[in-house]
């Protein structure tokens, strides 16, 4: 079900439509803070346009909830990855980054941010420099150290007051410029890195550098911030907004944009010309669709997804607080601005005549959205713990397609259908090694097949613990998971806690090896294949001679020799233990189910009864989504055979049209 | 004048013929068919997955196969290749034995004598055609695939970028039903005037761009004929009442009548393209 709410279609730029100084808007519903706001901003900046580029001051406030005497800050200086070919987002990779070839890029394309005078009460600070806290290249300008003039004391706030400047590069990956005016704002500004303890209790600045397949992390804030730009640009963002006109006396066609979001982890942008705006209501949310007039069809379906996005998390992990929620369509030529979530407003990436069955868009639109959850508000740390918020938005996000959609979630293109979770476990079980690195790791630790580890592994596991504890407690699982640690930083060790508890509190045939089972998915490289390589049906051998020790026998009232008897040999091919459930067809109709607690490498099930085997399968209900190969986990005496004779038959008539097709000429 | 309906089955009084290269064809391809359905069953043929398979796409089915099986299955497809390769050289023969029964109707054994006489030459005269489509191909392909990413970056919209591509379609179409009639017509004058291969080429491009304009519309009703025995045969194939194993045999009888009404079609074109008397 979908809640169609009242839609606004604004096929102008909002700019013509009201008139100066809109009311000021809420960023949230809550009343109060919903966070510990640590670390807030209020920016007072310049757009020019044609030069790419942004100047005017910073205000940081950040609270010291440490213990400690802070005498050193230090800031995330993003946009400094683009400033050169020496940093360490794009050292040693000149020639293929995301597709592009930088080896020609002239100087005015590159990008950077700098902080041109700071001020802690209203003393200026001088001893500032740049620090590799994460790779030691000291060519990279990604991380800012200022020492500061006064210490903050424990529970003290600091202040400080900043004169900004920024240029933004040609788009290499997310943040910058392209053709036709259109301008992308995100990672750009002095931001301040996370004052945390680490594993072993120690205070310090969590603040990595900017390296290639890393994200972002930060605490929780209120964000503040006023843009004076030209009037020919559409601006949307985190947070809602409300705009002035001709904020400087005589500034002709230049107007003010000012944003407030409270309580999120970062701030981004766009400002782009010629993008129409498509505004939406779904209870307290007003959603705001930016997109080109190109792709005025595609409006429909991107909002239609942003719909099913809201309901399901609201309804299956928790509310969504916020009042705004932006999305970005981006043109063709600022492509590369897409496919990201930022607080509160995500970008997507469509072209036009998307065919409708491809449902690649809705599914792109899900994903950014479920990240207002992971990443947003429960604020993992995404450069350490990736999965953390990729592999938990894309089993939410293979959830939502699937309750939206339905079985063709995917793909219903030509006869063909794909599922959303079936799509993401062949990213897993198609990788050419599936023990080439463990879910939990730091992204700049993983070394290839990143996608099919951290989102695709992680949304499998998950696949499988909702298969075997089932949705409902599932869904309690996560609400308690997303409750405890919204607007919180958790790691590994309060998720293992929220499915431990779960699993206790309704125990399966998975809860006495639960443990086991998460540090070996999660730490390990294990791999999950059980498989079922034989039946035998006849009768009692005499026994005698010596039994191979490694194989395990369930005896089940076997009779004297000579008795009927039959069995079904179950084997695990790979080192992951998981109990399962075994489905036996009988010749006389009955169906037994027997439970295998999956542990040693073979396992001969024993039956004496008057019927006959006639098929036995592992897992029949596929709860154990993480075996990869689940087409031999069954064995049938009576197969039939039609599917692969259709199959057979197919090649046949494809062979023939194809030679038909191809010999036109001779 | 003849009526469309007419001209469309003409080449269906060539039961004979049709059925003969119906079955010169189906032998190549049964070999892929078998191959494919043992690998198939030695697999997972005993799997109760299987059961999937016969209902629409089993996207896990195939995948956990082919992750699991996809080194026993690149033979079949290199031996696909190697099969679409041999009919290529195949088909000079099956073409000149279709044009000699074409003119000299009522000649006994046209179709083998035919192929076997003109084999060569219908080899050389093909090879040409081919090389040909495949330079037209390249030179307006080729510049377009090239611009794509730097047109993405540049202009404000995709759109054009598309109708480009499929007005280079349009373009590129006309050529290769320019090279089909003339390919035609250069056979035409190989078995009819028994002329040399480099002069029937010339002849048939001349022949071929002087009349292919006024056959398209003609050409176009084959080729909507074409597309309807694929549409049809798309909505029965997925359609889950022919998913029984009954089922599945009459889809099979469905799909090889579908193969020989194209062989029909195809001889019907020809005649129709000879009668035209150039
Ligand atoms: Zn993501």
């Amino acid at each position: 079900m979908r809640i169609i709410g009242f839609t606004i279609c604004l096929f102008v730029s909002y700019f013509g439509l009201f008139s100066q100084h809109a009311d000021s808007c809420s960023p949230t519903i809550s009343p109060s803070a919903l966070s510990q706001r640590i670390a807030n901003y209020t920016f007072e900046i310049t757009l020019d346009h044609i030069t790419h580029s942004l100047e005017g001051r910073e205000w940081i406030e950040w609270k010291n909830l440490s213990s400690d005497t802070i005498r050193n800050i230090r800031l995330y200086m993003y946009l400094n990855a683009f400033k050169n070919n020496q940093s360490s987002y794009l050292k040693g990779s000149m020639m293929n980054v995301m597709g592009q070839d930088l080896s020609h890029r002239k100087d005015e394309d590159w990008g950077w941010v700098s902080v041109v005078e700071a001020f802690q009460n209203e003393k200026e600070i001088t001893d500032m420099y740049y620090v590799q806290p994460t790779d030691g290249n000291p060519l990279d300008q990604s991380v800012l150290e200022i020492v500061l003039d006064q210490p903050i004391l424990p529970g003290a706030t600091l202040s400080l007051d900043m004169v900004i400047e920024a240029k933004l590069p040609r788009i290499i990956s997310r943040s910058g410029f392209a053709e036709h005016g259109h301008h992308h704002f995100v990672h750009w500004y002095p931001k301040m890195g996370v004052y945390e303890q680490d594993k072993n209790g120690e205070w310090g600045w969590n603040c990595h550098q900017f390296l290639r397949q890393m994200e972002f992390y930060g605490d929780h804030g209120n964000y503040d911030v006023t843009i004076e730009h030209d009037a020919s640009l559409t601006l949307g963002g985190s947070g809602c907004f409300e705009w002035y006109k001709e904020p400087v006396e005589g500034a002709k066609g230049r107007v003010s944009t000012r944003f407030n979001a409270d309580d999120v982890i970062d701030f981004g942008w766009v400002a782009s010309p010629n993008l129409l705006v498509h505004t939406e209501q779904w209870r307290h949310v007003e959603i705001r669709l930016l997109y080109p007039k190109i792709h005025k069809r595609l409006v429909p379906r991107l909002i239609d997804a942003a719909l099913h996005g809201l309901e399901y998390m609201d309804k299956h992990v928790g509310e969504y607080p916020y009042s705004t929620l932006t999305i970005l369509d981006p043109p063709v030529h600022g492509l590369r601005s897409g496919f990201m979530e930022y607080p509160t407003y995500i970008t997507g990436g469509s072209f036009y005549a998307f065919p409708k069955g491809l449902r690649s868009l809705e599914s792109l639109i899900i994903h950014e959205f479920a990240h207002q959850y992971f990443m947003q508000m429960v604020a993992n740390n995404e450069k350490e713990d990736p999965w953390l918020d990729e592999g938990f938005v894309t089993f939410y996000e293979d959830c939502i397609m699937e309750d939206a959609y339905g079985d063709a979630s995917l793909f219903d293109l030509l006869g063909y259908r794909v599922r959303n979770s079936s799509f993401t476990r062949n990213e897993y079980a198609s990788l050419p090694n599936h023990s080439i690195g463990p879910i939990a790791v730091r992204s700049w630790d993983v070394r290839r097949d990143y996608k099919g580890i951290i989102y695709s592994k992680t949304a499998t596991v998950l696949q499988t613990l909702k298969r075997y504890i089932g949705e409902e407690h599932f869904d309690e699982m996560m609400r308690n998971y997303f409750e405890q640690n919204k607007f919180a930083h958790p790691r590994k060790d309060d998720f293992v806690s929220a499915v431990l508890e779960e699993f206790e509190r309704h125990p399966n045939i998975l809860t006495p090896v639960i443990e086991e089972f998460l540090t070996d998915v999660l730490d390990g490289t294990k791999v999950c294949d059980y498989a079922v390589t034989n039946i035998f049906n006849g009768r009692t051998p005499p026994v005698s001679g010596l039994i191979d020790r490694t194989i395990e026998y369930k005896m089940s009232g076997l009779t004297s020799p000579g008795a009927n008897y039959s069995s079904v040999r179950l084997e695990r091919w790979g080192s992951l233990i998981v109990p399962v459930d075994v489905r036996i067809n009988w010749s006389d109709g009955t169906v037994s189910e027997e439970m295998w607690d999956g542990k040693s490498t073979v396992f001969v099930m024993e039956f004496s009864r008057d019927a006959r085997i006639v098929s036995a399968e592992i897992d029949p209900e596929r709860k154990l989504f993480l075996d990869i190969d689940f087409n031999n986990n069954s064995i049938s005496l009576q197969s039939d055979k039609g599917g692969i004779w259709k199959y057979a038959m197919r090649s046949i008539y494809w062979v023939q049209n194809a030679i038909q097709s191809t010999s036109f000429l001779m | 004048m003849k009526s469309i309906g007419n001209i469309l089955f003409s080449g269906f009084t060539h039961r004979k013929l049709i059925t003969t290269i119906y079955l010169l064809q189906f032998v190549m391809a049964i070999t892929v068919g078998l191959q494919v359905y043992n690998v198939l069953d030695a697999s997972i043929g005993n799997s109760l997955s299987i059961n999937g398979l016969k209902y629409g796409n089993a996207h896990m089915v195939i995948n956990d196969l082919l992750n699991t099986h996809g080194p026993s299955l690149s033979p079949v497809l290199g031996q696909a290749r190697w099969m679409m390769l041999v009919y290529l050289i195949f088909a000079a023969f099956i073409h000149g034995g279709i044009w000699n029964s074409l003119i000299h109707t009522g000649a006994e054994n046209a179709f083998w004598n035919g192929g076997a006489t003109y084999f060569f030459k219908c080899l050389g005269c093909g090879m040409i055609w081919t090389f040909l489509l495949l330079i037209w191909s390249a030179v307006l392909w080729i510049p377009y695939i090239s611009r794509i990413t730097i047109w993405m970056e540049q202009w404000p919209s995709e759109a054009p970028i598309l109708w480009i591509g499929v007005l280079i379609f349009f373009i590129w179409l006309i050529g290769v039903l320019i090279f089909f009639v003339a390919s035609c017509y250069s056979k035409v004058f190989i078995i009819r005037d028994d002329r040399q291969v480099l002069k029937s080429v010339w002849k048939g491009l001349k022949t071929g761009i002087r009349q292919t304009f006024r056959v398209v519309p003609i050409l176009l009703i084959f080729a909507t004929a074409t597309g309807v025995l694929y549409a049809i045969h798309a909505v029965i194939d997925d359609s889950r009442i022919l998913a029984s194993t009954i089922g599945i045999f009459i889809l099979f009888f469905i799909q090889q009548l579908i193969v020989w009404i194209k062989i029909g079609l195809r001889i019907s074109t020809y005649r129709y393209l000879l009668h035209r008397n150039v």
